[in-house]
């Protein structure tokens, strides 16, 4: 008897377990809003070239495809990735140890010169100079990576958990088979649609999943009616979508850390009035953050005014705190010294469902100070044109946290807004948060409105999903339930 | 002017004023109901304008007296029930989503939430308000409660924020311990001016400071000066905030003016020149003895009496035609036996001048006769040599009567001028190379002279008859001739070339400045008399005239006006 009990018990743990446990096979459609990726398409993100991605889903795709050095895990550790440990560190130098047997997608090994020349290319990047600012020379020795920096830098494996410090085969440029060595494989990039392959050979195993296509829509709402079709089986919109309605299949839902910033940036379409402080400092008080929490579909939206300084602005909720804070705009306005324009542009990305309303309440703040503001929404590859070529005066931006250092995200803000000041700095020494802040102040860059997190609503057959410590969707560990689901 | 003119102009004149008035009248009364039908299609508009306005503050008031029934207001109120006074993030989000629906539903382009602590809960016309702090509609409903007025709203629309003239009304809604506020507001464009428009009517909206706001044409400046109506939209203090203005096209009008008015002038043209024809029909018909008439007057008074008018009309002026034939025919009557009276007294005064002429010369014949055979008879010793000077004297009067013979003769048988086209200067030159005397002449002849259809031999008598008569008169001065002078002058007149023959002789008593002409009249001792009664008698049948100046001792000057040729 007591061995019947035992044996029913064992199955029924074993079923219990067989619901959650993972298994290879499966794929999966899913919508990063909007997301990735062919060029010419016009609602696609446009590069799946790390060092120009920018966007959450292009990241998110870029972590997929490539790997590197170190990566940001689940709770915020930097922890080693294709390095095989953390930096030795002997006077200005650091030793990286390579792990071995690495393959790129096409079969050909990952060699130390892919790093090296990878990471010189990103030496030369807008996006990516400031973190390897303080790196004179990269070679590599043996399976070892030798970083010669130009001072001490204890930060350097954060600095190298960028999203964007990937390896690529002889650190080029992915053309449009972008070729990796990440858990998964670009099969085909279509219009609306990107196809990834599981790949064997992946460094830290096999994905479970066979394959994932992720398909980007007209727009967020387009995103969310294919998810309560039952056409995606995870999605950034989804459940909340239309409220009232039930997706049609059981759902649930999770969340990442609020670590995508958003911005607003100047443009150059009349820089001596958007170029000046005054302005920015103006823009910046003028608008009421603490309304924004309430942005998006539910996802967490924590108004922002970091690392600017408390009297630029912020969440102020009171109708006296907002009239002196609309006073004190003014009076920033009126030290610009450059006439005014008659009406300024406000550049929004169209695939990004907030940013509409973020840019109405902007055009409404401005038109308390007298500021006729109109906003015209863009493709992305449109809006990078526009904003490449300072066809504007102000544009939304989003920033995917480059690491979990808060200064990290003060030095990509400046990158950002084609700022070369956290470069400088990095150069000579670690950013430091007070007289970070005070110069973030005296140029203001961008004005940061407010942090959000990304709130994934998927089928309930679909576990293993998460995010990593950058708040990028982690799908490398993703695995299809093939049993029956209980709502 | 003639009478036939001034009978036209006088029929004319007369059915001028008839015309005239009549077309003025006929202008006045259809232009007055064009006006008039102008002014009830102005006045229809602005009803229409105030009945359209009208209607939108209906509808905004009861848009907001249905707020509390609205299921979206119903909702929020519950959830704030539910969540104690704060909207669930499930309900903020239905607002966002189904906010804009409900509101366009509605007919609405404002719509505002607010809660008791004047955060704007929802307000799908301008999203970017939610949140923020809007005293304005807990305000309004205190105060007007749900009555609506007109104010100004800011929209998002097209990415900006515009301010729109609205008609809005604003109540609390309240539930169970919860209380929202709900201001509804409609915007006064193309829905209170585009049911304006009607053919030849538009309207405009404009706001207190002269900004048009819609209108329902954008070519509006032909209608600047277009008769108008407007309504004052007056906002919740009572203070002018905006103009509703509705004007009717009035070209169409002013072009019918322009016609009839076009019309009444033709017709009326059209009606004097009728009558101005007739009266011009019935002047010549009236006149046209009365022309006759004046044509014979003209002509009898030229001298033609035989002239005699056709007498057509009975009436008055046939009459006075007939009294003027009858008198026409009096009168040459009359002429002629005063020209055979005067020709009969001129042929007596001549014979008897004549006869006084020819009766001098017989006295010495008679007297040398006798002498003869007185002294014959008596055998007087000197008789030859009485009978040589007798002889001698009775030749010298017998040649003199042979002379006055041979000159009356000349006179009176002087033929009728062969006529030639002639220089008057040539033929002064003619006379004075055949003049005999020694007494200077002095010529003055004027250059450019017209040319003279006259008898060559006719004119050169005239002028040596003159000279001769001038030089007779200096030589019977006495003085030494030497100081004598004839000045002979040509010079253009008028249509005319004046010959003039002045003399510093004697002169003559002006009172025989008439009489000189006479035949036979003479103030010298020796001449017939008939030298200037032959020269007035060439010059008269040349179609001129003669005339003499003079005054005892200061000379006498002949004038001649021969007609050019």
């Amino acid at each position: 008897m007591a061995a019947r009990l035992t044996l029913l018990a064992l199955l029924a743990a074993s079923v219990a377990r067989g619901e959650s446990r993972p298994g290879y096979g499966g794929k999966l459609v899913g919508s990063l809003l909007s997301q990735p990726t062919t060029p010419n398409a016009p609602n696609a993100p446009t590069t799946i070239d790390p060092l120009l991605a920018a966007s959450y889903a292009e990241l998110t795709l870029v972590g997929l495809v490539f790997d590197g050095l170190y990566r940001v895990d689940a709770a915020g550790r930097v922890v080693p990735h294709l390095a095989e440990a953390m930096p030795t560190t002997a006077g200005l130098e650091a030793r990286i140890p390579l792990r071995a047997g690495v393959r790129f997608h096409d079969g050909k090994p990952l060699k130390p010169a892919d790093v090296v020349a990878s990471l010189q290319r990103a030496q030369r990047a807008p996006v990516t100079e400031w973190a390897l600012a303080p790196v004179d020379r990269i070679a590599a020795d043996g399976q070892t990576l030798v970083v010669t920096l130009k001072r001490a830098t204890p930060e350097l494996a954060a600095l190298l958990a960028l999203p964007q410090l990937v390896v690529t085969p002889g650190g080029r440029a992915p053309a449009r088979g972008a070729v990796g060595s990440g858990p998964f494989v670009l099969k085909r990039m279509d219009a609306g649609k990107v196809e990834l392959a599981a790949f064997p050979e992946h460094f830290a195993g096999r994905p479970y999943l066979d394959g994932l296509t992720l398909r980007w829509r007209e727009n967020a709402d387009a995103e969310a009616r294919a998810y309560e079709a039952g056409e995606a089986d995870f999605s950034l919109r989804g459940a909340v979508g239309f409220a009232g309605h039930e997706p049609k299949y059981p759902t649930g839902a999770l969340e990442g850390p609020a670590t995508i910033l958003a911005y607003l940036a100047f443009g150059r379409a009349h820089a001596e009035v958007t170029g000046d402080v005054d302005f920015r400092r103006a823009v910046s008080l003028a608008l009421g953050r603490a309304a924004l929490r309430h942005l998006g579909s539910g996802e967490r939206v924590i108004p922002a005014l970091a690392p600017a300084s408390p009297d630029l602005g912020g969440p102020t909720p009171g109708p006296e705190e907002s009239a002196a804070r609309v006073d004190a705009a003014r009076a920033a306005l009126r030290r610009v010294r450059a006439p005014l324009p008659r009406a300024l542009e406000l550049l929004i990305d169209r695939t990004r469902p907030d940013d509409a309303e973020v840019a109405a309440r902007i055009v409404a703040a401005l038109d308390q100070l007298g500021l006729a503001v109109s906003y015209t929404a863009l493709p992305p590859s449109e809006l990078q044109r526009r904003v490449a070529a300072g066809q504007c005066d102000l544009w939304l931006g989003q920033l995917v946290a480059p690491g979990t250092d808060a200064t990290f995200e003060v030095a990509a803000a400046f990158a950002a807004a084609a700022d070369r000041f956290a470069t400088v700095q990095m150069a000579v020494g670690p950013l430091a948060g007070a007289s970070l802040a005070l110069a973030f102040d005296a140029r203001l860059p961008v004005v940061p409105l407010y942090h959000r997190s990304v709130r994934v609503h998927y089928r309930k057959i679909v576990y293993g999903l998460g995010f990593d410590g950058l708040g990028r969707l982690s799908l490398a560990d993703a695995f299809v339930f093939a049993g029956t689901v209980t709502p | 002017m003639t009478l036939r003119a001034r009978f036209t102009l006088w029929f004319s004149g007369a059915a001028l004023v008839p015309i005239v008035a009549t077309a003025a009248l006929a202008w006045w009364q259809i232009s007055s109901g064009y006006r008039e039908t102008f002014e009830q299609k102005l006045s229809a508009a602005r009803d229409d304008a105030t009945r359209e306005f009208g209607r939108i503050r209906e509808a905004v008031r009861q848009a907001a007296a249905a707020a509390g029934d609205n299921p979206l207001v119903g909702a929020v109120l519950v959830d704030l029930r539910k969540h104690g006074g704060e909207l669930s993030p499930a309900q903020r989000q239905d607002l966002k989503k189904n906010g804009l629906a409900t509101m366009q539903s509605l007919g609405l382009q404002v719509l505002t939430i607010v809660d008791r602590q004047d955060t704007v809960l929802a307000a799908p016309h301008l999203v970017a308000w939610v949140d923020e702090n809007d005293p304005e509609p807990r305000r309004l409903a205190g105060a007007r409660a749900g009555a609506a007025v007109v104010g100004w709203q800011r929209v998002l629309r097209d990415g900006k924020v515009v301010r729109v003239l609205c008609v809005e009304a604003a109540r609390a809604v309240r539930d169970e311990g919860q209380e929202v506020t709900v201001l509804v507001g409609r915007e006064l464009g193309d829905n209170l001016v585009a049911p304006l428009k009607r053919a030849g009517v538009e309207a405009r909206l404009v706001d207190a400071g002269g900004r048009v706001l819609h209108a329902t044409t954008s070519s509006w400046g032909p209608l600047e000066d277009a008769p108008g109506r407007e309504l004052v939209l007056e906002d919740e203090a009572g203070q002018p905030i905006a103009r509703l203005i509705v004007a009717v096209a009035n070209a169409e009008l002013l072009t019918r003016l322009r016609e009839l008015a076009f019309l009444t002038t033709a017709v009326g043209a059209a009606a004097t020149l009728a009558a101005a024809l007739l009266g011009f029909a019935v002047a010549r018909r009236m006149t046209r003895d009365l022309d006759a008439l004046v044509g014979g007057v003209l002509s009898v008074a030229g001298g033609d009496l035989d002239t005699q008018v056709t007498v057509r009309s009975r009436d008055e002026v046939g009459a006075v035609t007939e009294a003027f034939n009858r008198m026409t025919r009096e009168l040459r009557e009359s002429k002629d036996k005063l020209l055979h009276a005067e020709r009969v007294a001129a042929w007596q005064d001549i014979a008897k001048n004549l006869a006084h002429e020819i009766k001098n010369p017989l006295t010495p014949i008679r007297m040398s006769v006798e002498t003869m055979r007185k002294t014959r008879a008596a055998g007087h010793a000197s008789f030859d040599e009485i009978f040589d000077e007798s002889t001698r004297t009775i030749l010298e009067e017998v040649e003199r009567l042979r002379k006055i013979v041979g000159e009356f003769t000349q006179f009176a048988r002087l033929p009728s001028p062969e006529r030639r086209t002639l220089d008057v200067n040539a033929v002064v030159a003619s006379a004075l190379s055949l003049y005999h005397g020694s007494v200077r002449v002095v010529k003055d002849l004027g250059d450019g002279l017209p040319r003279l259809d006259a008898d060559r031999d006719q004119l050169t008598q005239v002028v040596l008859n003159l000279l001769e008569n001038a030089r007779d008169a200096v030589a019977s001065k006495g003085s030494d001739e030497s100081v004598g002078r004839i000045t002979v002058r040509t010079r253009a007149r008028a249509g005319a070339v004046e010959l003039e023959v002045e003399d510093n002789g004697p002169g003559f008593d002006p009172a025989f400045k008439e009489r000189i002409f006479a035949p036979y009249f003479t103030t010298k001792e020796s001449g017939t008399g008939l030298g200037l009664a032959i020269v007035r008698r060439i010059v008269t049948e040349h179609g001129g005239r003669v005339s003499a100046q003079g005054e005892p001792g200061k000379g006498a000057r002949f004038v001649v006006e021969l007609p050019a040729g």
